[in-house]
């Protein structure tokens, strides 16, 4: 039996995170719409799969860091100005590219692509946390900060982390939590409240 | 806060029914299995987005209809808002103001309700379960933050319990470091799990004792204690005292493959005048102790909240004397929420002049 086409295109749409099947008929239509027309949009459907062949083709993980990179390295573990002594570690690449984006950290990252879930049948095997222990042992990394998020797989994956890092005697850090820029005391939830009050700074003799 | 208008669809027999009500006493009489409880059901899942009974979403469906359809138009804090719930067989849609609902507990603090069904009579005598999301619930509408700190707790504690499980069917090692690293997330929001449910029952202690005297069940004392499920080695600090006990517990839950301490295994006991009331208490006690934690329920949500929880009482005076009736009915009209009672009509109901009184047959809705 010969497979509709236009069926197919949209089961495979179907299949992305946050696309349902109305969305999927959605962009299904419109990419054959505009590969059927003339004018700016008419190649939509080839440089869609040009791309999407490139990412497969050419996408990997850093040697280094495991960020998503085109070479050998990503372009911050080959920056020479990037800080070599402290070591940022996130859940995933956007959680990166966010701390990237504030422009306050100058050092190395580590992705983790993922979080300790045994639920989920995640363990520290999974996450490769063997390599991530050499990669502190033989470079010269003076500071881990742990950057996971702040829920209850988040912070199980930084505790179990800070206990093997423990012997190597770095200095471990957590993002600090608290309340968030421009918001209003009122409006916010009582649980990071609380921990902003517990976790209070000096203003004076600091 | 209070309905001003129900309407209902193809839920369960109730074909149709589409009533406006503006008076505080809304009766709702019949015979057996004509659909008084299903017409309190649909506000419970109005409230709460599921029910009391185990269904399965098809069972809310009246036979050979698609969908069924539960829309409450309420008064709260004299803002008007509606509330659509739509079952489908395969899934359930909550819409508020005819906007989609983002999460069941922002729909709890909106439509507040207490409720009271037959099955809750097995509150004092059946299982811990039952006591403990009697707690809970409380501590929710008491607390709305609290939903995010349960939720956590749930999760620590399944991800614990899924650790030690794999390791009790022999797949994999067992990582001291990885369940240590668990055990922590448990401790910080088990110990406040704890907190909540303390807090919530100081609350309910206020009220509860009142009614209890009040109805005559007790002569001088109710005591309600919160079993925490840990043994208590430091009294200052719960926390250290659930760290020691999962330590101690640790050969226990390795054998079984679960988490054997903690307040997943709480309980609330009741003393009626040094009495325990888990293996004393009569029928009627009962009946009065679920109906007195209940009315106190009612009390701390309108403290809290500021305004009055709807109150629903399924077929409450078939086992209540008289007496206890009359005083349950003079509670209720101090307390000036609005409330929704079934009755077979067997026992002379002594309800205010100023109500709705309906009659349901075969799922028809009639006011009489």
């Amino acid at each position: 039996m010969k497979l509709d086409p236009i069926a197919t295109l949209q089961l495979q749409l179907a299949r992305l995170p946050g696309i349902g099947p109305r969305s999927a008929a959605r962009l299904a239509f419109y990419i054959i719409k505009t590969s059927q027309a003339q004018g700016k949009n008419a190649n939509l459907a080839e440089d869609l799969a040009q791309s999407l062949l490139d990412v497969q083709k050419e996408v990997r993980l850093c040697r280094e860091c495991q960020n998503l990179c085109t070479e050998e390295y990503c372009s911050i573990c080959r920056d020479p100005r990037r800080d070599q002594s402290t070591l940022c570690v996130v859940e995933a690449v956007p959680d990166m590219q966010a701390l990237e984006k504030s422009g306050t950290f100058r050092g190395l990252y580590h992705v983790l692509h993922g979080v300790l879930a045994p639920l989920e049948g995640v363990g520290p095997e999974e996450l490769k946390l063997e390599y991530l222990l050499d990669r502190t042992k033989n470079k010269s990394v003076e500071e881990v900060i742990i950057a996971t998020n702040a829920n209850v797989d988040g912070d199980a994956t930084a505790l179990y982390l800070a206990s093997l890092l423990e012997p190597q005697e770095l200095r471990i850090t957590r993002l600090a939590m608290g309340v968030p820029l421009g918001s209003e005391l009122e409006y916010l939830d009582s649980a990071t409240l609380s921990r902003a009050l517990l976790e209070r700074k000096d203003m004076v003799n600091t | 806060m209070y309905i001003e208008r129900l309407q209902l669809k193809n839920f369960r027999n109730i074909e149709s029914i589409n009533t406006a009500v503006e008076k505080s006493w809304v009766v709702i009489s019949g015979n057996n299995a004509q659909g008084k409880t299903n017409l309190l059901e649909a506000l419970y899942i109005a409230s709460t987005g599921q029910s009391f009974r185990k269904s399965l979403l098809s069972d809310f469906i009246k036979d050979n209809h698609e969908n069924s359809i539960i829309r409450c138009q309420i008064i709260k804090q004299n803002v008007r808002h509606q509330i659509d719930v739509q079952l489908q067989k395969t899934k359930r849609s909550i819409r508020v103001d005819d906007k989609p609902l983002r999460s069941l507990t922002k729909l709890l603090s909106l439509m507040n309700i207490v409720a009271f069904f037959p099955d809750d009579l097995m509150l004092v005598k059946g299982s811990p379960e039952g006591r403990r999301k009697f707690i809970d619930r409380c501590a929710l509408s008491f607390y709305p933050d609290s939903a995010d700190i349960f939720k956590a707790f749930r999760r620590s504690l399944k991800e614990r319990n899924s650790i030690l499980r794999k390791y009790q069917r022999q797949e994999q090692k067992l990582d001291v470091q990885l369940l240590k690293a668990f055990d922590e997330q448990l401790i910080k929001y088990g110990a406040k799990v704890h907190q909540y449910r303390k807090d919530a029952l100081d609350e309910l202690k206020k009220y509860v004792e009142h009614y209890l005297l009040e109805f005559n069940v007790i002569k001088d004392s109710l005591e309600i204690s919160l079993e925490p499920g840990v043994p208590i080695h430091d009294i200052n600090s719960f926390q250290s005292s659930y760290r020691r006990a999962l330590a101690e517990s640790m050969q226990i839950d390795q054998i079984r493959g679960l988490t054997t301490v903690g307040p997943q295994r709480s309980d609330l006991l009741f003393n009626l005048d040094g009495k325990e009331a888990k293996s004393f208490a009569s029928q009627g006690q009962q009946r009065s102790l679920v109906l007195a934690l209940k009315l106190a329920e009612l009390k701390v949500i309108e403290e809290k909240v500021g305004c009055a929880p709807l109150l629903i009482l399924d077929d409450v005076s078939s086992e209540l004397d008289q007496t206890r009736t009359e005083y349950l009915f003079k509670a209720i009209e101090d307390l000036g929420c609005q409330v929704w009672i079934s009755t077979t009509g067997s026992v002379d109901l002594k309800i205010p002049k100023e109500n709705h009184h309906f009659n349901i047959t075969n799922g028809a809705l009639k006011e009489l």
